[in-house]
């Protein structure tokens, strides 16, 4: 008897790990990709290229991001909701790569691991009123081995000897990184300094970087890699299609479709480009679309959801960020977006500590030090302040905002709440003619007081540091919008976005079981960010593709199998 | 762009980032960006659509679907059913045209002679007194020049580099990259003056940068 074939919606981190793990066991497997292609060569015995480069122009115009004017998303705050306000935003919300390879076409490839007790975070820490704190169904030990086997596959670059005892503890290593670190950028060393002032240690990020190859061009967050110095989800998905499994880009699947009573999957509905509409079917179908997209295949299908949880927990990361302004040019726009991580601010710090009376905690995230902007994004800071003409020229010569200017930016927890969710909106369609998904979100006061007193912690830092003053950029006022991610703090300026089908033990309370089956509907699958139960403090794109890999083992009967039983390529 | 929208369009340019003799450095004009803009603006009768570089020159090939999007954003939707899906869209070369003619209004009613023919003082004038209207269109061309001239020349607005030599920016680097002193050390040819140092702050907070405070 044949393996069960299988078909999976988007070929981001979840899907292309899924599919290579089950390609590999020999199972039938067809990748279904909304976006386009921008990968000559992937899958066939060739290197693979890519079209994208460090263009700082393309990058505006949606190259590699779906087009909101295609594929609009809505927004609203939980006030105007109150208020029944359809939407009080139409464009482009958490706008994330939207072609094969999903969001690691552009990532710049941070690989923390998520802690022990981000696993727990109900039991360890308690409820926090207003928001849905939940444990994991798994821990850290369940996931370690897949950690470790999806690192090696990347090639994830780190220096065990640097790590801090206490990430040590909460996310144990059995081996050391694969990779040796990048060569330090100035910047994040002279902001390690202050911070060792301070008591803090900042040690080598983790990060799929690959030294040697990697030239330190500097155009590595937020653009494509244009000499294959980075590992991603394309890794995987090349050695799959090698495997044998088959992708098709430009498909866009608006429907599971089930049996009668709704008891399994029979496959998907998808229309191609010109809307041709296609049926595909498969044993068990992985979902895999990001945790917007991914939500809205479910409520657009009408499954998965008797807990009544899909679409809610909507979580991004909350990012505080500190700029450092350095008398003397650090140049922090040359390496790969930044070589340097903190971990002491992770938390939980406790209410006295963290000055929220009215919060028994707050927690924080890992610290990304040292990252740096280019001319093109100088000049378009300088026009938001009102210069132009040669003020605006005088400014790139003599300001140089570029060479003195280093970032200090914390990925804070963001709490899921039940109001914080994606539904499909009853007005917007997109060119397809599909409902948009509509993101209704507002902070927790948790948020509120982590940004308060993270902020203050980043600025000593930056204080601490020789020759370097710290700022802040102006804080959004009153509630976040989405269109003001270009200020860069708040949820909308992360590319992180987890949470909307979240795993559990209790099919009352969650939507999926440990390794992502849909409690309703057994042979459907996610894996992508949408299972996470709490969104750590950390870049999650490791941990996507971690559980990815532990969901498809499972699939494929290959459970708990230890990662050196799987032969490297 | 019209001839005339091209002379406006260009004269405006000039006053966003002015060249030699007001300016020591190329500007838009020398750098080639009003060009660069009117291309991007008629995309379409270009045998490539000059929207997202090739790295080696030309332009990607634009597919169906990023076509379309495309064909909104700068025609807008025209009341074609297949790009309303959403609604009506005013395309952005209409959103130009308009402005432009907005701009020669402005300076009739004030100076009397089209914006290209007013003298460059009271162009500024008229710029910095823009009103709501005319300065989110102004914005919208600073924007697009600034895209031009600072950002890849393959576009063509930043014709032999004019935008990035005076300024020592490297742009794109590859194959060569940075070194991994480059990367590491400070660089020895370079260290700000304390009027710099005192104009980034002062530019900084002016921006509405919060001061730390710690």
């Amino acid at each position: 008897m044949g393996r069960e074939s299988v078909v999976i919606v988007g070929s981001g981190a979840g899907g292309s790990v899924a599919a290579w793990a089950l390609a590999r066991a020999g199972h039938p497997v067809l990748v279904l990709e909304k976006g386009r292609n921008l990968f000559p060569g992937l899958g066939t015995g060739e290197a693979v290229r890519t079209l994208l480069w460090g263009d700082e122009v393309a990058r505006e115009r949606y190259f590699e991001q779906q087009d909101p004017v295609l594929e609009p998303r809505t927004f609203r705050t939980h006030s105007e909701a109150r208020e029944r306000l359809t939407h009080s935003f139409v464009g482009p919300v958490n706008n994330l790569p939207s072609t094969v390879g999903g969001g690691t076409t552009h990532w710049d490839a941070k690989t923390p691991r998520l802690w022990r007790q981000d696993f727990h975070g109900r039991s360890l820490d308690g409820p926090i009123d207003g928001a849905n704190v939940a444990d994991w169904p798994l821990g850290y030990d369940d996931l370690a081995p897949f950690y470790d086997e999806v690192e090696r596959q990347l090639g994830v670059q780190g220096d065990i000897d640097q790590v801090p005892a206490a990430t040590l503890a909460q996310a144990p290593r059995t081996r050391a990184f694969p990779l040796p670190p990048n060569p330090p950028m100035l910047a994040g060393s002279l902001l390690a300094e202050g911070a060792a002032q301070l008591g803090y240690r900042a040690y080598p990020s983790p990060m799929a970087v690959h030294p040697g190859v990697c030239n330190s061009c500097g155009f590595c967050g937020g653009f494509g890699c244009a000499i294959g110095a980075r590992g991603g989800a394309i890794t995987f998905l090349h050695e799959a299609m090698r495997a044998g499994a088959e992708l098709r880009s430009r498909c866009f699947v608006d429907r599971v479709e089930c049996s009668r009573g709704r008891r399994r999957a029979l496959g998907v509905s998808y229309l191609e480009a010109d809307g041709t509409r296609r049926r595909e079917q498969a044993d068990v179908v992985v979902l895999a679309a990001s945790a917007v997209e991914t939500a809205r295949l479910l409520l657009l299908s009408g499954i998965g959801n008797s807990s009544g949880q899909v679409g809610r927990n909507l979580m991004f990361h909350h990012l505080v960020s500190v700029a450092a302004l350095f008398e003397s040019p650090v140049h922090a726009w040359r390496g790969p977006t930044m070589t340097h991580m903190i971990d002491d601010l992770i938390g939980p710090f406790g209410g006295a500590d963290a000055a929220a009376p009215d919060l028994p905690y707050v927690k924080g995230g890992v610290v990304e030090v040292g990252a740096g902007i280019r001319l093109l994004e100088e000049a378009k800071a300088y026009a938001h302040a009102g210069l132009r003409g040669n003020a605006l020229k005088d400014a790139l010569r003599e300001v140089a905002l570029r060479d003195h200017l280093a970032t200090m930016t914390l990925i804070g927890e963001d709490l899921p709440q039940l109001d914080n969710r994606v539904d499909l909106d009853p007005d917007v369609r997109d060119f397809h003619g599909v409902p948009v998904p509509r993101i209704s979100y507002s902070p927790h006061r948790f948020e509120r007081a982590a940004a308060a007193h993270f902020s203050a912690r980043l600025t000593e830092i930056v204080n601490a540091t020789d020759g370097a003053w710290g700022a802040s950029p102006p804080a959004p006022a009153g509630q976040p919008r989405p269109d003001a991610a270009s200020e860069g703090q708040g949820p909308f300026a992360t590319a992180h976005v987890l949470g909307t089908a979240r795993m559990g033990d209790d099919p009352r309370e969650s939507v999926t079981d440990a390794h992502g089956r849909l409690h309703d509907l057994p042979n459907v699958i996610v894996a992508d960010g949408s299972v996470f139960a709490s969104s750590g403090g950390a870049n999650p794109t490791l941990t996507i593709m971690s559980l990815a890999l532990r969901a498809a083992r499972e699939l494929t009967g290959d459970t708990g199998r230890a990662s050196s039983a799987v032969s490297d390529d | 762009v019209t001839e005339n929208e091209l002379r406006t369009l260009t004269a405006l340019t000039a006053r966003l980032l002015p060249g030699p003799p007001e300016d020591p450095d190329p500007g838009a004009l020398e750098a080639g960006a009003p060009e660069a803009i009117d291309r991007l603006l008629s995309a379409f009768a270009c045998e490539q659509p000059p929207i997202h570089a090739a790295l080696d020159g030309g332009f990607v090939p634009l597919d169906r679907v990023a076509e379309l999007g495309w064909r909104i954003r700068i025609e807008g939707s025209r009341g074609l059913p297949e790009r309303e899906f959403a609604g009506p869209v005013k395309g952005l070369a209409e959103l130009v045209s308009d402005g432009l003619a907005l701009l020669d209004r402005r300076a009739r009613d004030s100076c009397g002679a089209g914006f290209a023919d007013t003298p460059p003082v009271d162009q500024d004038t008229l710029l910095d007194g823009a009103d709501e209207e005319l300065g989110a269109f102004v914005r919208i061309m600073l924007t697009l020049t600034l895209e031009a001239v600072y950002g890849p020349p393959q576009y063509g607005g930043n014709g032999d580099r004019a935008g990035w030599r005076p300024l020592g920016w490297p742009g794109f680097t590859q194959p060569r990259g940075f070194t991994a002193a480059e990367v590491s050390e400070p660089d020895t040819h370079r260290t700000a003056s304390p009027e710099a140092v005192s104009e980034l702050r002062s530019l900084v907070e002016g921006a509405g940068w919060q001061p730390g405070s710690s």
